[in-house]
């Protein structure tokens, strides 16, 4: 019988994934946007940030911000799914593709989204 | 009177601090109108093996267009805020060059503006297309 893995190399490795699927892309960084994972599930945040408010008297976060952060999630999400099995399988290099996506209104405090 | 309408988007643009992160800035504003551009730059990059801009620049840059079209239609005396905005992106931004939105608030309501845009870099093809639904403040009955 194949002895298994420790646990710590999994993490590791599917850490070391994430890290460089989301790493590459510089808005992410500008926008601020991290990632934590569960296993293969992954939950997106925004956190509050002045640089991403859209009205300063209500105070919003632009339409634009939160339209970005669901594009980044569900671009990261999609890389995520077509990445996991290559690299729990072994191999490296994610490869990402463009999306699509909407938005709205939102209060200025931190968002989460997750698919 | 464009001059004032103009002032007024300069100064809606100038307010919100998203449009300044991403050095936007108004190239021109009619009536229910806006032509809004930003600068190419590698902290805005969405593809870093083809240095193409990230999607989400171009969401921001017309909602911002989008929003400065409805502050500036002669019904709106106030801010608005987007209700609804969809986006079909037909293409990558050439890397490198400007980012511009074009944008027209066809129709207003007591408490919606509808407004339609599009995006192009230095070309004449587009980028995306944008429908959306924006809410109205302060509109005469």
């Amino acid at each position: 019988m194949k002895k298994p893995e420790p646990v710590q190399v999994i993490k590791q490795r599917r850490d070391a994934a994430l890290a460089e699927l989301v790493g590459g892309i510089p808005y992410i960084g500008f926008l601020g946007v991290t990632f934590e994972r569960r296993g293969d599930e992954l939950t997106a945040t925004l956190p509050y940030s002045e640089h991403l408010v859209g009205n300063p008297i209500l105070p919003a976060l632009h339409g634009g911000a939160v339209g970005a952060f669901l594009e980044i999630a569900a671009q990261i999400e999609l890389g995520w799914q077509i990445y996991w099995p290559q690299f729990e399988a072994g191999a490296t290099g994610p490869k990402l593709l463009p999306w699509t996506t909407c938005a709205r209104a939102c209060r200025a405090m931190p968002m989460r989204g997750r698919w | 009177m464009p001059e004032k309408k103009a002032r007024i988007a300069r100064q809606f643009i100038a307010a919100i601090p998203h449009a300044r992160a991403l050095d936007m800035q108004v190239d021109e504003v009619l009536s229910g109108q806006a032509e809004l551009s930003l600068p190419y730059s590698a902290r805005f990059i969405g593809d870093p093996e083809t240095g193409v801009l990230h999607g989400g620049v171009v969401t921001a840059l017309l909602d911002t267009a989008m929003g400065t079209a409805v502050v500036s239609h002669p019904q709106s005396t106030g801010g608005t805020a987007t209700i609804d905005l969809r986006i079909d992106y037909m293409r990558g931004a050439t890397p490198g060059q400007r980012l511009r939105a074009e944008a027209e608030c066809y129709r207003v309501t007591r408490s919606v503006a509808f407004v339609r845009a599009t995006a192009y870099d230095e070309g004449d093809e587009p980028v995306a297309a944008a429908a959306g639904a924006f809410t109205v403040e302060g509109a005469k009955p």
